[in-house]
């Protein structure tokens, strides 16, 4: 049964479970919580946060799935755009999680124009050790304002199509492509910025992943 | 192919999107002979780099087990608690909304005959549903939010998302806007909404629509009323998305 289950579209576990199947329901929450976590994860940077929105999600399945519409987007898009409301509210009520910048909608301070940001070099990990890296990156990242930092995490981390995270955020697929550009602009800026530092503290290492 | 086009795609570039096999090859050409989009290229793939080793950073994990266990818990009660209801198939569900639709037109007609009854002799009513205009209703909205704060004026992406309100002479008002001299439609979902994505606090904006901005929602558009505007109630929630957008007819003595 269990490999049965494992075959089965995200659609037909949904209406397994919805018919009171609660096997159904484990392989829908074994196939998708991982993602949801992560994405809310990524986007308060709390692990708290990331629990309890998981948790949210799944009962708001319980509840209300038999409300889902296919013709409206997938069953995974469902699931990440109820995320995404919970994060955010629970962002909103407890700000204090993320360190979010004052200065600006990039966090300031960093040079800007493509001129200057390439002045500050292409490869910023460059000294850096992969934990090092991975730890630069998610600051960044959550230093970013939240439409920024949500394309950033459906579509760079998530590996979601423009067109699946437009459905999530209900925006077109245009905004989506624009805002992960702009998304990635401040990033590589910040990167850049910070490089000086982060690669003093540790000169010869070099990025694991690379 | 020029800086400006090459920085619009050097993002796609990088983390291998899929994109046309000629304009990958255009852009590569490019940044083979510019420097500076060249720096720029080689920025954008050591950031997706670091976007991978994040991605694919095992410490990031996932819920823990014990969550499982209380979901499942959860579902089990839920299922002894009360029946899980099981969703009308499709075919059941679009009789029943044909059902709907036409007890409300049948709704919408006795409205229209009370109403021009009880209008003035001399008043000319405005034929909104001329031109393929959507058909005005005088059921209630299901689902309205109270106004909550203004639109968050940060960034153009937001604007361009909120056109619908911010376009030409918006006008804040109470959320419960229709009154005995106006005719509203139901709200057509702009965005995927359910109760478990509902809204929990937003606005509603009282706008005037161009026909244009029907065309881009989607919706049909006056053929006959190109320089007129159309009153519109947008539900826009707390992230500055427009959510839901119903049409108002207002009696022309009103005005």
């Amino acid at each position: 049964m269990a490999k049965t289950l494992s075959l089965s579209s995200d659609e037909e576990l949904l209406r397994l479970m919805l018919a009171g199947d609660g096997d159904a329901f484990e392989a829908l929450y074994d196939r998708r919580q991982r993602g949801v976590y992560r994405f809310a994860l990524r986007m308060s940077g709390s692990a708290e946060i990331a629990e309890d929105v998981t948790h949210d999600v799944f009962i708001a399945l319980m509840r209300d799935g038999h409300q889902f519409d296919p013709a409206r987007g997938s069953v995974a898009s469902y699931l990440f755009g109820i995320a995404r409301h919970r994060t955010l509210k629970r962002l909103r009520r407890e700000r204090s999680f993320v360190s979010m910048s004052d200065d600006g909608e990039d966090g300031g301070g960093a040079p800007k124009g493509l001129d200057e940001k390439l002045v500050a070099g292409a490869d910023p990990f460059a000294d850096l050790t992969r934990t090092e890296t991975i730890d630069l990156v998610r600051q960044a990242i959550l230093a970013l304002p939240e439409h920024y930092r949500e394309v950033v995490a459906l579509c760079s981390l998530g590996e979601m199509s423009y067109e699946q995270a437009a459905s999530v955020i209900g925006c077109p697929v245009g905004t989506v492509r624009s805002r992960l550009n702009r998304a990635r602009e401040i990033l590589v800026r910040k990167l850049s910025a910070v490089k000086g530092p982060a690669a003093n503290s540790a000169p010869n290492s070099a990025m694991a992943a690379r | 192919m020029f800086c400006r086009d090459f920085e619009k795609i050097a993002g796609d570039l990088s983390a291998g999107r899929l994109m046309e096999a000629e304009k990958r090859e255009r852009a590569l050409l490019h940044a083979s002979e510019c420097s500076a989009c060249a720096l720029q290229l080689n920025a954008e793939r050591a950031l997706e780099a670091g976007l991978r080793a994040l991605a694919e950073d095992a410490e990031e994990g996932e819920a823990p087990p014990h969550l499982k266990l209380a979901l499942r818990a959860a579902f089990d009660r839920q299922v002894k608690a009360a029946p899980v209801p099981v969703p009308a198939p499709a075919r059941l569900r679009n009789l029943a909304l044909r059902w709907a639709a036409a007890a409300a037109l049948v709704l919408l007609a006795v409205a229209v005959a009370l109403l021009s009854r009880s209008a003035p002799p001399n008043s000319k009513k405005e034929d909104m549903s001329s031109g393929g205009n959507p058909a005005p209703s005088s059921i209630p909205a299901p689902r309205e939010q109270a106004p909550h704060s203004a639109i968050e004026p940060d960034n153009q992406d937001r604007k361009n998302e909120t056109h619908v309100a911010k376009n030409i002479s918006t006008k804040r008002r109470a959320a419960n806007v229709a009154d005995v001299n106006e005719t509203v439609t139901d709200y057509i979902p702009l965005t995927y909404l359910s109760d478990a994505t509902a809204l929990e606090s937003g606005m509603v904006l009282r706008v005037e629509l161009p026909p244009s901005a029907l065309i881009a929602m989607g919706l049909p558009a006056p053929a006959d009323q190109t320089d007129s505007r159309v009153k519109a109630d947008v539900v826009v929630s707390d992230d500055g998305v427009a959510r839901a957008v119903r049409f108002v007819r207002q009696d022309s003595a009103r005005r």
